[in-house]
């Protein structure tokens, strides 16, 4: 479990205040949970509070039994915790697709049969086999967005914060990763899905909103998609299904569809 | 600004890696007013095709033709048409790099020989476009603000040096409504003036709601350039291109299936709501 506490941040050099404002919540091995927010509420600076990126300036983020704050256990933290970034190139650190894959095992000490299966296993599992000589900089966006994903993947992590991991990927390869959440929390892993899309929060059991460095929701998504005008208010969309849906409702006309 | 692409093909050559073809015969003519969206699955050719757009990459044969002027045989050409085709790649943010608002947008017009009092109006107009109140942000560091003011920033460095084309690389990435909609809205503004739009997206809510125009890439082919409804009346293209249909779309087809006279061919949601009306309340 991934247990954060009063949880507040304030960022270096800035004159304005409080990025996080006193969150807490969990995050469950096997469950899928996803985070909401406008740009600028606090996302992204609340993902990388939790395998320890960034430090709390109060509260606590404790993962599996162990503190972000005691240097210590920072390494283990970041074995249990996978980040996978909103833009690849933030992470991609390696000058072949087959490199960079292996990249993160290669501190692991594992012999070198095992590492070559798991490498080969991550490819196929993202379908970048027949790229693994390919520099990562002559991929496309959504092909560097599968690499950076297949190298977290590869690491084995107990939890996924992964930040906007669709936004360069095509519609078909979208849903295989709705697939990827489903199958993942299914072998007990936890996962935190950060997005802009509304209907990708509908993959998961729980949706959190973050609004100006505050949780404001923690429920399903279903049960948070009908607040729409608080979410509008927030400048958060509902899915266009769900809106779609309430304006035959408020017609009358539900009985009809 | 006339853009005409005549056979161009690019392969991407070295003398460590097989040779790659990401374009291969692509031929189109955009004109000016046009909003044309570039979809098709990752991998197909989308970016390297904007890549050619400004002589960033030059084709490996085939000719390009900037209000019929051949691009690639004047090498001066290429610099004029980089001050009129403005280009915003992917996650444009991460090239911010003056200290303040003002600077970082001040760039190209400074670059471009503009005399001070100029340069200040470029930047306003720019500022204005992207809705980012000019005395609010001018002094601001880049690198303090959220995402979505980043992005818009990014945007109006581009727009301030005033081009003919607007080239824009998965434009909403990662923006929340509010600077979605600026961006929609700087795209829709920018047409209207008579200028051309060129846009990738795999957000096909988007393209239904923006593009007069839309071409599918498939393994560095165009394999479809039409309309809106014409693509998304077409199952087998989408399917093929990894495509689907915008959401608004899939719900109107919903309806149709379960036999209401509802039009498909809808692709906002103020238009879908208004269809719903029409229907639901005509035949009470």
């Amino acid at each position: 479990m991934i247990e954060i506490l009063d949880l507040e941040y304030i960022y270096p050099e800035s004159d304005s205040d409080f990025a996080l404002r006193g969150l807490s919540f969990q995050l469950h091995s096997g469950e899928s949970v996803a985070l909401m927010g406008s740009n600028g509420s606090g996302k992204t600076t609340l993902a990388r509070c939790l395998n320890g990126l960034l430090l709390p300036a109060s509260g606590s983020v404790v993962v599996d039994k162990m503190s972000t704050a005691d240097e210590d256990q920072l390494h283990e933290i970041r074995r249990h915790v996978g980040m996978v970034f909103q833009n690849p190139d933030m992470q991609i650190v390696t000058t072949t697709v087959e490199r960079e894959v292996a990249f993160g095992l290669e501190n692991l000490g594992l012999d070198h049969a095992e590492m070559v299966q798991r490498v080969d296993e991550a490819l196929a599992r993202f379908h970048l086999s027949s790229y693994r000589q390919i520099p990562p900089h002559r991929l496309s966006g959504g092909e560097r967005q599968r690499l950076a994903l297949a190298s977290v993947w590869v690491m084995q992590p107990s939890y996924y914060v992964m930040d906007e991991p669709t936004s360069l990927l095509d519609p078909k390869t979208r849903e295989e990763i709705r697939n990827f959440i489903r199958v993942e929390t299914k072998a007990n892993r936890g996962m935190l899905l950060i997005t802009q899309f509304p209907e990708e929060a509908l993959w998961c059991e729980r949706l959190l909103v973050l609004h100006d460095g505050k949780l404001v929701f923690d429920n399903p998504p279903e049960t948070v998609f009908q607040n729409q005008d608080v979410l509008k208010e927030m400048g958060l969309d509902v899915p266009i299904h769900t809106e779609l849906q309430a304006y035959v409702r408020r017609l009358g006309f539900e009985d009809r569809i | 600004m006339k853009i005409e692409f005549k056979e161009v093909s690019f392969e991407y050559r070295s003398s460590l890696l097989p040779t790659h073809q990401a374009l291969e015969q692509i031929s189109f003519q955009i004109g000016p007013g046009e909003i044309v969206a570039i979809v098709g699955p990752s991998g197909s050719g989308k970016t390297t095709l904007l890549q050619h757009l400004n002589g960033l990459l030059s084709p490996t044969s085939g000719q390009i033709l900037i209000d019929d002027q051949d691009l690639h045989t004047q090498p001066k050409l290429i610099q004029q048409i980089r001050r009129r085709i403005g280009v915003a790649f992917q996650f444009p943010e991460i090239q911010l790099f003056e200290e303040t608002v003002f600077e970082d947008v001040a760039f190209g017009p400074k670059n471009l020989g503009e005399d001070e009092a100029k340069v200040e109006q470029s930047v306003r107009s720019a500022l204005k476009l992207v809705r980012l109140n000019y005395n609010q942000y001018e002094d601001r560091s880049p690198f303090h603000l959220s995402g979505g003011e980043q992005r818009r920033v990014a945007l109006a460095g581009i727009l301030a040096m005033n081009p003919d084309v607007l080239v824009l690389d998965e434009p909403t990435v990662g923006l929340d409504r509010a600077s979605s909609d600026c961006v929609m809205q700087v795209i829709q503004t920018f047409r209207a003036s008579g200028k051309t739009v060129i846009f990738v997206s795999h957000n096909m809510d988007l393209v239904a709601t923006l593009a007069d125009r839309i071409l599918v890439l498939e393994n560095g082919k165009i394999t479809f350039d039409g309309s809106r409804p014409d693509l998304f009346s077409n199952n087998k293209i989408l399917v093929r291109a990894a495509l689907t249909h915008p959401q608004v779309v899939s719900w109107m087809q919903s309806l149709a299936e379960k036999g209401l006279p509802v039009r498909t061919d809808v692709y906002s949601i103020p238009d879908a709501k208004a269809e719903m009306d029409r229907v639901l309340r005509s035949d009470l």
